[in-house]
């Protein structure tokens, strides 16, 4: 028995050393130089490497959240008329191009194949890092008026599995200014690698901003961070990896009215929880046993998950809404 | 040397019957301006962001959009935002002040829910001409001169006002009492303005009065406590103007206004690279009939037009709102009782806002005793800012609706040479369909929503003690106001739970003033204090401030001088009204006026 568990944890780092890996830099989107693109089209997402950037853009009032993609360079104008830059002056490495992570609420990063996303190189935005540094009219500058409130600008990623959010998570201090001694308060300026290996399997990243400076408005802290070198390993398909055999198939896909949801049992009651690409929960419901239909003609265009839970276990399915 | 007071607004519009009222003395406060004056003389709570700052009103638990401001019969608030900045009225272009609280949505259409101040000008031909200038200097740099001219006799008159201002507003401050001194910056304001008024009396019965007010201010916009620098300024500029035709018979008044007031607000931050320019224009016209067909009754009906037209570039485009409103008012009057009901039918943009009817009545039971009772629905339009403002802007928004009711006693006894007054007002109003931007499931963004509902109720007193003297008189005088306005309705973003105190509305308001005039000279202290309030992202503590003003005025033969000095925040407390946003430590003021008058016609067009 120990020889077999032994054999298999070798294959597994086989695999794991084996599988694909892939980066995602963005050049691959060719953006011209100097330019921000924050609206990801009818698609809903910007595809790069292993991963999809889910993004919602409102035409009407040229609005967008989620993730965008910029290649814009100053890092030294502050404010919200400088949403695009990262404080880095440029991407990763000496890359151009990287992305933009703006959003309220939590949200989510989607690998096209499932896999173990190894790392991300993560910093803040010109914006954010400006607004810690000396404050702004809505934020308060970190530290506060004494110069010792213990802030901070957290990002937390967890994993989703088969619509499980991880137990594990990784926490990146965007700034600290919680040292007893304030000399080693810092706001990150710099590409920083985030290890991101030792939370496992995903097929998506879950994505959290928190913040000390907090007001009946939400994180008074621009909710902005940078990512660049999103890399992934996988996909892993072990037969020893645990792994789902049933699944719920979602058609049609992309759809503009309604799909159909055929669950893995057909004599099993069953509810649906839909979130849209920032991770909100849009709609919820029960489901008739075997297949069932959701009318979401009413949904703005978009990637959306759909969590269904059956038995117990919980399945989860992406669709596009056009 | 200021020409003695004529309201040329109409009696049952802006007195109307039930409804309590201050009389608010400018006096020593003609250098400062409306808000310096309020939030020492008023039960008013002026969220006042710093001296020379922004300063807006809560009235009876509302909003900065729910009180009215108007003058000489014409509201002031803008289109875009809905609301008056308190601290652009200088009060030397103001001769009478009055604050009408609750709500008088029948009279003023939108915007008056929680109350309305009442700015009026004097009316009519001036007899003689004078000149006065003045000037006058104080803390951080303050700096005035003014200059007044009055010229006029038999049908013709005209008066011209001036001023000058500018400070540096470069006080100390504690952010917390236990942190060092620092010194504000960035904070300096240059302003002027003219007002420009002629008077032509038409016939025995006619008069017609043009009145342009001008103004612009420069600021600059200092950095909150948590802010290390800010390089933000905002330009103000208006220009206002009122042509107003009265004919005044024996049971028939008529009255026509015409305006236009022009605003534009120029937000400049270089740090940021931000500049945002926000303009409109207002068209008024108006057509009002008072009849009074015997001594008890009174009738009176207003049609009003308004065409307001604003644009700024998170519109995309220029935004229009048309307006088409009909006053009526019925009064009857008894021997110790009057009456009033009044009603406001108003169409905005198309659509029939709901009525907004009122009905108030007093009563002299007692010689010295008046028991008072008054039911009003008001209603707040949605802003142009609310429909337009790109992200969040809403155009299916409705208006707010209020109803509201309330009941005093008032208690005046004169004996001698004392005089005694008392008033106790309990209020209760529920606002529904309350505007409130707010953040929607799956939005990035904060949109104006009809989502709040708003219990506000409250009791109100004011006291009145005085005592003629040989050549003056002493006075003490205050008021306590209580303000209970509760979020009825849980709000996920902005975080509001069902019951709470709005932000910024103190629970407890007080204040009190002991006046001394003999002769020609006046000396006065106030002192105010206002409960905490919950702000946006921490409570703001309550504060005590205290102030002192003494004036004197003389005369010789024709030329006349007045010099005034004030005192304000005596106690040199350390306080904020708005979060982080500081206010000035102890601080003065001096002025000096001189002043020729000729009283004899100067104008020989008789």
């Amino acid at each position: 028995m120990k020889r077999i568990l032994l054999f298999s944890i070798a294959l597994l780092i086989q695999l794991a050393l084996t599988a694909q890996k892939v980066v995602a830099g963005f050049e691959d989107l060719g953006l011209p130089p100097n330019t921000f693109s924050r609206d990801a089209g009818t698609a809903g997402y910007f595809s790069s490497g292993n991963v999809a950037l889910p993004n919602t853009y409102d035409p009407i009032f040229a609005s967008w959240s989620g993730w965008a993609i910029s290649n814009t360079t100053d890092a030294t104008t502050p404010g919200y008329t400088n949403e695009s830059s990262a404080i880095a002056g440029g991407g990763a490495e000496g890359s151009a191009a990287y992305a933009v992570h703006y959003q309220f609420g939590p949200s989510t990063l989607a690998l096209v194949q499932p896999g173990i996303v190894q790392g991300m190189y993560i910093t803040n935005s010109t914006y954010a890092y400006y607004s810690m540094r000396d404050g702004d009219a809505f934020a308060k500058r970190f530290g506060g008026a004494t110069g010792s409130d213990p802030d901070f600008f957290l990002l937390t990623i967890r994993t989703i599995r088969n619509g499980q959010v991880g137990a594990d998570s990784v926490n990146f201090y965007l700034a600290d200014y919680r040292f007893a001694n304030h000399a080693q308060d810092y706001i990150v300026g710099n590409w920083v690698w985030v290890d991101l290996s030792a939370l496992g399997e995903a097929d998506q990243l879950l994505l959290t901003l928190s913040s000390s400076d907090v007001g009946v408005f939400g994180i008074n802290t621009p909710t902005y961070f940078c990512a660049d070198k999103i890399t992934t390993v996988g996909p892993l398909s072990a037969p020893t990896l645990p792994k789902t055999t049933m699944a719920v198939e979602v058609f049609p896909n992309p759809t503009t009215d309604y799909v159909t949801l055929r669950l893995p049992a057909a004599d099993v009651a069953a509810a649906v929880r839909l979130f849209d690409a920032q991770g909100v929960l849009v709609a919820e419901r029960t489901l008739a046993a075997g297949w069932d239909r959701l009318d979401v003609g009413a949904l703005p265009a978009g990637l959306y998950s759909a969590i269904v839970r059956q038995g117990g276990v919980a399945y989860s399915a992406r669709f596009v809404k056009r | 040397m200021l020409p003695s007071v004529e309201v040329v607004g109409s009696p049952l519009r802006a007195r109307p019957a039930g409804a309590a009222f201050d009389t608010v003395a400018i006096g020593p406060y003609r250098s400062g301006n409306l808000a310096d004056m309020l939030s020492q003389k008023s039960g008013i709570y002026i969220k006042s962001y710093g001296l020379g700052s922004l300063a807006t009103t809560a009235m009876r638990g509302g909003g900065a959009a729910q009180t009215a401001v108007v003058w000489n019969g014409l509201p002031l608030q803008g289109p875009m935002l809905g609301l008056v900045d308190l601290s652009l009225v200088p009060l030397l272009f103001v001769d009478n002040a009055a604050v009408q609280y609750g709500s008088n949505g029948a009279a003023w259409g939108s915007g008056a829910v929680g109350g309305a101040i009442l700015l009026d000008n004097a009316s009519g031909v001036p007899d003689g001409c004078s000149a006065e200038v003045g000037a006058g200097v104080g803390s951080f740099g303050w700096q005035q001169q003014t200059l007044a001219l009055r010229y006029g006799g038999g049908r013709l008159g005209s008066t011209t006002r001036l001023f000058r201002e500018q400070a540096d507003n470069d006080f100390t401050f504690r952010a917390r009492p236990d942190l060092p001194e620092r010194r504000q910056q960035h904070a300096a304001l240059h302003q002027q303005g003219v007002l420009q008024e002629f008077f032509w009396r038409a016939g025995p019965k006619q008069t017609l009065t043009l009145r342009t007010w001008l103004q612009h201010t420069a600021r600059e916009i200092p950095p909150t406590t948590v802010q290390n620098a800010s390089q933000a300024t905002q330009n103000d500029g208006f220009a206002r103007t009122a042509l107003h035709w009265k004919r005044a018979g024996k049971t028939w008044i008529w009255q026509a206004r015409a305006a236009y007031f022009a605003e534009k607000i120029r937000y400049s931050d270089p740090t940021i690279r931000l500049m945002s320019d926000s303009r409109f224009g207002i068209w008024t016209g108006e057509v009002e009939a008072d009849w009074a067909p015997g001594a008890r009754t009174r009738l009176q009906g207003a049609l009003t037009q308004t065409h307001a037209r604003a644009n700024t570039p998170a519109y995309g485009e220029a935004r229009a709102q048309h307006r088409t409103a009909l006053f009526t008012a019925f009064s009857r009057t008894g021997k110790r009782w009057r009456a009033q009901l009044d009603n406001r039918l108003e169409v905005a943009d198309g659509a029939l806002v709901p009525p907004t009817p009122s009905l108030g009545g007093a009563w002299d039971a007692l010689p010295y005793l008046t028991l008072k009772a008054r039911v009003a629905r008001s209603y707040r339009l949605p802003t142009l800012n609310d429909r337009y403002w790109r992200p969040g802007g809403n155009p299916d928004l409705l208006p707010e609706d209020a109803w509201s009711r309330e009941a005093g006693v008032l208690l005046r006894r004169q004996r001698g040479p004392w005089r005694f007054a008392y008033s106790l007002t309990g209020y209760d109003r529920r606002l529904r369909n309350s505007i409130l931007w707010a953040q929607q499931t799956g939005q990035p963004f904060f949109s104006p929503q009809n989502i709040a509902e708003v219990h506000s109720r409250g009791l109100e007193q004011r006291f009145d003690v005085a005592r003629t003297l040989q050549g003056g008189q002493v006075s003490i005088a205050g008021g306590h106001d209580l303000a209970r306005s509760t979020n009825e309705r849980a709000i996920a973003r902005p975080m509001i739970a069902a019951g709470t105190q709005l932000f910024y509305v103190p629970l407890h308001r007080a204040y009190a003033e002991i006046a001394v005039r003999h002769k020609a000279l006046q000396v006065g202290a106030q002192q105010q204090f206002t409960s905490g309030v919950i702000g946006l992202n921490e409570p703001v503590p309550a504060f005590t401030t205290g102030s002192l003003h003494l004036q004197y005025t003389g005369a010789v033969g024709s030329y006349s001088g007045r010099m005034f000095a004030r005192m304000e925040n005596l106690w040199d407390a350390s306080y904020q009204v708005i979060e982080r946003r500081p206010m000035p430590g102890r601080h003065f003021r001096i002025g000096i006026s001189v002043g020729y008058a000729h009283l004899k016609p100067c104008l020989s067009n008789t």
